[in-house]
């Protein structure tokens, strides 16, 4: 849900550190940016996105713009975050994370086990995708991102978007149709 | 990877507005599953964390977001007065440097009274209100006090005596420096008062300006060097002594 008119006043009272204005923040774009990490298989996608907000107090000063441009800039810092986080998985393959899973208390393994069985087809469907289109799709339909958005999140051309979002959703609706045929 | 072909009545003819009303769930476009799945991200990724996870991860926005509010806060007026320095700084600076420099120089050139001759006048006069010992130019001190001291120096030059020339003329500096304190000291004593005072330094200053004479006799009339020989003297003098 948008935040709106308000957008300014919170923006103004999150550079001063007031906790409402974070709050409001968080609230408004944490479901979406945990959502996104999660669809695109991140591991402590939670930490993550403590992270991902942790940053955008740091450089919260070197905004500007309104309630899109805060949001896809966000969704940069987070997109740029999970990144960082496959590369270090990529060197540090030791690290366990299915380790840090079961020690977590109230981490992925619980929300697991409550997460519908909706939720659970539609991230499996996701996860079959190639990683550019599962990046353009969430990102569109996830953080609500337009094209242009999008594009300025992974660094592509709009038409590179519109390509991968329609060769994305093609393969979503082959998946559907294969599991409609299985069931 | 198929083409977008091989489902026709599904996506082939969507196009990119309608691929947008499809994501944002306003249109009834594509497939029946297409759009239930679409939906169904939509939903699963608007689930909120877990209340405790929510509470974890404010806490360490909130903490984060005071740090760096007060951190700004704190430099922020620091910050401003180094930009204004550095704004207002070189021109201090340099503005300083350059008198300065120009100074320096100026002084040791004409300490040293190498510059050109008005400028070494002009200097000495200004160093000399102010109380500090510039030398005048030559050419100054020349046609101050006698315009054939040229010649009489070019004489001196031509009889090859320097020696004794150039000990005198430190002898006539020395004396003119011993004058004037001397009517310096004269005008300091207490003791005098009046017409007194003004003879003793009137007679402190003749003293000054026997030496002088006396040492311009000296320069003019050089002694010729009995063992040197004199060879611009001699067809002027007498060739059989």
């Amino acid at each position: 849900m948008p935040i709106g008119l308000n957008f300014p006043t919170v923006l103004d009272a999150a550079r001063t550190g007031a906790e409402w204005a974070w709050t409001t923040l968080y609230r408004d774009l944490a479901p979406a940016v945990l959502g996104y990490l999660r669809m695109n298989g991140t591991p402590d996608a939670e930490d993550l996105t403590q992270e991902v907000f942790v940053a955008v107090v740091r450089g919260l000063n070197e905004f500007e713009g309104n309630e899109d441009n805060f949001r896809s800039w966000v969704f940069v810092i987070a997109h740029r975050r999970m990144q960082d986080g496959r590369r270090h998985a990529v060197r540090h393959p030791v690290d366990s994370t299915p380790t840090q899973r079961l020690e977590r208390p109230g981490g992925n393994v619980e929300d697991e086990a409550i997460e519908s069985l909706e939720t659970k087809r539609v991230r499996e469907m996701f996860a079959r995708l190639a990683g550019d289109q599962r990046e353009v799709l969430l990102l569109r339909i996830v953080a609500g991102l337009s094209v242009n958005e999008t594009a300025e999140v992974l660094g592509k051309t709009p038409g590179a978007v519109k390509q991968l979002q329609r060769r994305g959703l093609l393969a979503l609706q082959r998946t559907s149709d294969k599991q409609a045929v299985t069931r | 990877m198929r083409a977008s072909g091989d489902y026709p009545h599904e996506m082939a003819d969507l196009s990119d507005r309608e691929i947008d009303a499809l994501f944002a769930g306003r249109s009834n476009v594509g497939g029946g599953d297409l759009r239930e799945l679409v939906q169904a991200a939509k939903v699963a990724s608007q689930q909120p964390p877990a209340p405790e996870v929510q509470r974890r991860h404010l806490a360490a926005i909130v903490e984060e977001a005071q740090i760096t509010s007060a951190s700004q806060q704190g430099l922020a007026p620091r910050s401003r007065r180094n930009k204004m320095r550095r704004i207002f700084r070189p021109a201090w600076v340099k503005a300083l440097a350059i008198v300065g420099v120009a100074l320096a120089a100026s002084t040791g050139l004409a300490s040293a009274g190498v510059m050109p001759d008005p400028a070494q006048d002009a200097l000495s006069k200004v160093a000399e209100k102010l109380g500090v010992d510039i030398p005048a130019s030559d050419n100054a001190g020349k046609k101050a006090e006698d315009p054939e001291s040229t010649e009489d120096e070019a004489g001196d030059e031509d009889t090859g005596t320097a020696g004794e020339d150039v000990e005198g003329a430190g002898t006539e500096g020395e004396n003119g420096k011993s004058v004037a304190d001397d009517v310096h000291a004269v005008l300091e004593d207490e003791t005098l008062e009046g017409r007194e005072k003004g003879d003793a330094v009137s007679d402190a200053a003749s003293q000054n300006r026997q030496n002088e004479t006396h040492s311009h006799s000296r320069v003019g009339n050089p002694s010729p060097s009995p063992a040197g020989g004199q060879p611009d003297e001699l067809p002027g003098g007498n060739p059989n002594g």
